[in-house]
């Protein structure tokens, strides 16, 4: 029984560290990468450590990509989506999960069905309605869509749907209204969840690369990620710029990691909610 | 402050049944009244429709005089209590109790004031800053009832405010709930499935099954003069023995009114066969087999297992049913064909 359970949880320990090693591969792969020469990029077979640390990769992918017109481009986009988002998702999930309402049931399969719908299938008929509207190229259409999010109205639905009928109704019979009750009681209880949803917004919205793409025809609005993927289209070079691409991309990913490490312990406490009863 | 249910109608959404119709309540001002019965017999349910938090499909709910069945919750000056206490965990016990009161136009100063006088009243003084993580069962309890305090309402609703407590807890809440209801002098209204907690706090009992009133009086009334089988049989530890005659009318005796002797006035006897012995710690509990089913009987004489014996009951300790399975003063008279339970 014993033997067992130390072959057990030897089995556990490799499968874990394969995960591992499977997760944060790529990262290190980009961040050697990104300190390689141009010709140790390409090299094959490849080396696990640069021969030469090469920080001037950085400097060069700072220049590249454009960091400064392209870093405000995805700041001003990036908070100003995450922002209206939570703005429209928090209350309409607070309105599903709690409040009864004519044709709640309806409205929630729509929204529901919603996510299931591929964006391949509806991205030219988007394309051309903000055309249309003379909105390409505009921060307009790389924000506005983005208000409305199904997966964030849902997330937050569960959150709230945790939360004990009974403080909410303690909450009522203390005199508070509906706002009251959502901003008052039920948000402070979740905060881990909006956090958590707050960061999963960030990321999808700054690493957004299809939509960017798809809204601009030129590089007035354009983002990092589009910025970043350019440097290795670059069609001057004998070589593509591996070691400056990757550069840009560990500069693009910097914020996220920091992003991440100061909520952590929040987004943690987020997946292993169970509800206050 | 009087309230009053009238002729009220709940059907929940999605449903058709209604869980109870034409439901007329009377609880007097200042009486301690508790709302008992088994579960899903709509006890919970009259709580909180006239707390406001359950739509009343048909009928008015009037507290105090007024017609409150479409007023806010928070405008019905009312209180309430509930089984999972339902404190905001993520305020202090202080934050707790100026929640509700900041609500409502109170200046500072007073709310500052009224949330002292109650932290002292419950003796949470010393846990005003913690958090509802850091308290006991019992702490959480004093601060929900704390909360409810600070409104100064009306009345005071309860739903099932002891369960989630340890015996011991429990015993040492209802007397403090007690003093507190003489204390303050309003309405209570309190909803149990626990007979102790009704028959040893309330000053009005009302016994209630499948959305019907079986019930309504003082705890000694309902315990001495049950009227209808329901009530008889649901309210002692255990309740009425009750036996079906052949004119189809019930005799019910107390477990307690059964005795191994004939008395003076005695007009009852039964013949069975212990099947059981409970010892219970001043008496014993025993289960009879009488051939048409079992009865219960509780003395503290003790009487071997396996052994047949005729019990009798004093006159003056027989209740009996009509047909109907309501009370009648008149003695029947009619061989015993059953041992009869309500839920049968």
């Amino acid at each position: 029984m014993k033997k067992e359970s130390i072959l057990g949880k030897i089995v556990e320990c490799v499968f874990l560290a394969f995960l591992f090693l499977l997760f944060v591969f790529p990262f290190y792969w980009m961040l050697i990468t990104s300190l390689k020469t141009t010709l140790e990029a390409v090299q094959f077979p490849p080396t696990l450590w640069p021969s030469k640390l090469i920080f001037a990769n950085y400097a060069d992918a700072w220049k590249a990509a454009g960091f400064v017109k392209y870093g405000k481009n995805t700041i001003i986009i990036t908070f100003a989506a995450v922002a209206l988002q939570l703005i429209a998702s928090v209350p309409a999930a607070f309105a599903f999960a709690r409040m009864n309402f004519r044709g709640k049931k309806l409205f929630f399969t729509i929204i529901l069905s919603d996510m299931m719908i591929p964006i391949q299938a509806i991205f030219i008929p988007i394309f051309l309605m903000y055309s249309r509207l003379g909105w390409l190229n505009t921060y307009r259409s790389m924000i506005i869509p983005f208000i409305y999010s199904g997966y964030s109205i849902f997330f937050m639905h569960n959150a709230f749907m945790q939360v004990s009928n009974e403080v909410l109704e303690a909450a009522r019979l203390d005199g508070s209204s509906e706002l009251a009750v959502m901003f008052k009681v039920i948000m402070p209880m979740i905060k881990p969840v909006i956090i958590t949803l707050a960061l999963l917004c960030f990321v999808r919205r700054w690493n957004d690369y299809f939509w960017n793409t798809v809204l601009t025809t030129n590089d007035t609005v354009r983002t990092l990620p589009i910025a970043i993927n350019a440097i290795t289209e670059a069609k001057d070079e004998l070589l593509r710029r591996w070691d400056v691409s990757m550069a840009g991309n560990v500069m693009l990913m910097a914020p996220l990691l920091i992003l991440y490490t100061v909520a952590s312990k929040r987004i943690k406490s987020a997946f292993v909610y169970s509800g206050i009863k | 402050m009087a309230i009053i249910l009238e002729g009220v109608k709940k059907i929940y959404p999605g449903t058709t049944e209604p869980v109870m119709e034409d439901f007329n309540l009377t609880i007097k001002d200042g009486s301690f009244t508790v709302l008992l019965g088994p579960s899903g017999c709509g006890k919970t349910t009259a709580l909180r429709m006239i707390a406001g938090l359950e739509e009343v499909t048909a009928g008015k709910i009037y507290i105090d005089g007024a017609d409150v069945t479409t007023v806010d919750p928070g405008a019905r000056n009312i209180a309430m209590v509930f089984q999972n206490y339902a404190i905001y965990p993520h305020m202090t016990v202080r934050g707790n109790i100026e929640f509700g009161l900041k609500n409502y136009k109170i200046t500072k100063a007073k709310i500052q004031e009224r949330v002292n006088g109650v932290l002292a009243q419950t003796g949470l003084t010393d846990l005003a800053g913690r958090m509802p993580a850091q308290l006991s069962g019992g702490q959480r309890q004093r601060v929900a009832l704390a909360r409810a305090m600070s409104k100064s309402p009306m009345a005071f609703l309860m739903d099932e405010p002891l369960s989630n407590l340890d015996a011991k807890l429990r015993s040492q809440m209802r007397s403090e709930l007690i003093q507190l209801f003489d204390a303050l002098g309003v309405t209570f209204i309190y909803v149990t499935h626990d007979q102790t907690e009704a028959l040893t706090m309330a000053t009005d009992i009302v016994v209630m099954y499948e959305g019907r009133i079986m019930q309504q009086g003082t705890p000694q009334e309902v315990y001495e003069n049950p009227a209808n089988i329901f009530v008889a049989q649901f309210i002692g530890d255990p309740g009425m023995n009750v036996l079906k005659l052949k004119n189809e009318a019930f005799v019910g005796f107390k477990p307690r009114a059964l005795r191994l002797v004939r008395p003076a006035n005695g007009d009852f006897e039964i013949a069975g066969q212990i099947l059981t012995r409970e010892f219970l710690g001043h008496e014993y509990m025993y289960t009879i087999d009488v051939g048409c089913g079992r009865i219960v009987l509780r003395t503290g004489q003790m009487i071997d297992a396996g052994t047949t014996h005729t019990f009798y009951a004093d006159a003056a300790d027989l209740c009996y049913f009509d047909k109907n399975q309501n009370r009648t003063f008149e003695p029947q008279q009619a061989k015993v064909v059953q041992v009869f339970h309500v839920d049968e």
